[in-house]
């Protein structure tokens, strides 16, 4: 019966969450707030399939009693967890831990598969750029010599951020004016310090490792662009709206910058810059807040339930 | 410690870059602009790490090397924006660009809601710069 349910909530979050969510406009007014969304809903999700799991095995209230014991709220009238009653597993409980292993196993090895090239890669180019960049002091930044207009970002070897670097290209110094040029250097700089690319390669492991489900897979593409207008929204903080809409268009417009690849919603960040300013009014960002404080609570609450009802009746104090 | 031979693997390169033909360890270590001294096997050993890693490229000459850059500094520019621009994304690999690609329909409609917004703006000191 909890099965069903806890597979329930699950299901609702993977499967119908998803579409709402990427489509909602609010999203685009507070993207580090629908970033939490994303996160809270895809580790609630995990973290509910797994218990699912668990409890075809272990009566949640044994999983409950554990959790109790841990926290020594109160001890239990006998001293430890409810023993579950002795029995096979059955098929349920097989397939349950089948389920548990499928999920821990996917996901070790979409981290093995995708963090670790990216690891080397990332290193490789922090070599190359030593290289091939000079140091610009007015701007804090490394330029590479080349014609075509560019601007990256390379995060930092430890979590610290050491190493990180902001790379632009002489082509872009040259395209832009000093505003631009601020702003752009801004946007790289938020993304640095709001740690996008471990955000990203977070959200890529889990597209990697359970990509039919569409939470994984439109988190991912969500993250991508929301990083985006997340850094964008730093940039303007620091300057004008239309500056950096004017950075974007001038980096994305036709030949010779067009080394490009696609999918930075390019166009979407112009239209956004140009728009009016709409933040998400203080109750809204409340509700969001709660709502992915929810999220998390919604597994420790579930495993815990049974065991706190229990316990309400036993704990005198 | 590692900087330091970072700073000087850089300063070799360049070197190297600007030389005209192939060039030894001596003439790198003269043509040097130091603010220490340095000493000929550090130039040798870091000059030899440079080969190993594929940067350049080396032929006898008596007892020691003659080197060369393996690509022009422009050569391996050119792959490393080559690479960073198209990495795909499919893997979370990207580093984050600052942009990608706009139509050219989509641009030109951005281009004017850009000028339409300028003009609309009061031309004082918040307003665009250098259009």
């Amino acid at each position: 019966m909890s099965v069903a349910l806890l597979l329930g909530y699950a299901g609702l979050l993977a499967y119908v969450l998803p579409r709402r969510l990427a489509a909602a406009p609010w999203t685009s007014r507070a993207p580090r707030l629908a970033l939490g969304v994303w996160l809270a809903a895809t580790v609630s999700t995990l973290a509910v399939a797994l218990l699912a799991g668990t409890v075809t095995m272990i009566p949640l209230h044994t999983v409950g009693d554990t959790m109790i014991m841990l926290v020594r709220w109160c001890d239990p009238a006998d001293g430890s967890p409810t023993a579950p009653a002795p029995e096979l597993p059955g098929v349920l409980g097989v397939l349950g831990a089948a389920s548990i292993a499928a999920i821990i196993a996917r996901m070790s090895f979409a981290a093995v598969v995708i963090l670790l090239p990216r690891r080397r890669l990332q290193r490789r180019h922090r070599n190359q750029l030593r290289l091939l960049t000079r140091f610009d002091p007015r701007l804090g930044v490394f330029i590479l010599d080349h014609p075509c207009a560019g601007a990256f970002c390379l995060p930092g070897v430890r979590l610290s951020g050491a190493g990180q670097q902001v790379v632009l290209t002489a082509g872009a110094l040259q395209a832009l004016s000093t505003a631009e040029l601020d702003a752009v250097v801004a946007h790289e700089r938020a993304h640095l310090r709001g740690r996008h690319h471990l955000i990203v390669a977070t959200f890529a492991v889990g597209a990697r490792a359970f990509g039919p489900v569409p939470l994984f897979r439109t988190a991912y593409a969500e993250t991508r662009r929301l990083v985006e207008l997340a850094a964008d929204d730093h940039a303007t903080r620091r300057g004008n709206p239309l500056t950096v809409a004017h950075a974007v268009l001038r980096l994305a417009g036709p030949p010779p910058s067009a080394l490009g690849m696609a999918g930075t919603a390019a166009a979407e960040r112009v239209a956004r810059l140009l728009g009016p300013y709409e933040p998400l009014g203080r109750r809204a960002a409340l509700l969001g807040g709660l709502a992915v404080a929810a999220l998390l609570a919604v597994p420790l609450v579930a495993a815990a339930l049974p065991t706190l009802t229990h316990l309400g009746l036993h704990c005198s104090r | 410690m590692v900087e330091q031979l970072g700073e000087l693997e850089a300063k070799i390169m360049n070197q190297v870059w600007s030389s005209r033909g192939p060039v030894t360890v001596r003439e790198v270590l003269g043509a040097l602009p130091t603010s220490r001294p340095l000493a000929y096997t550090t130039v040798m050993t870091v000059m030899d790490r440079l080969f190993r890693k594929g940067w350049l490229t080396r032929e006898r000459s008596g007892r020691s090397y003659r080197y060369e850059p393996a690509l022009s500094r422009g050569e391996y520019t050119a792959k490393l924006m080559n690479e960073v621009l198209s990495t795909t994304d499919d893997r979370g690999l990207a580093l984050l660009h600052f942009v990608g690609r706009i139509e050219p329909a989509e641009y030109e409609a951005l281009r004017e809601a850009m000028r339409w917004h300028a003009d609309r703006r009061d031309p004082g000191p918040g307003g665009l710069a250098g259009t």
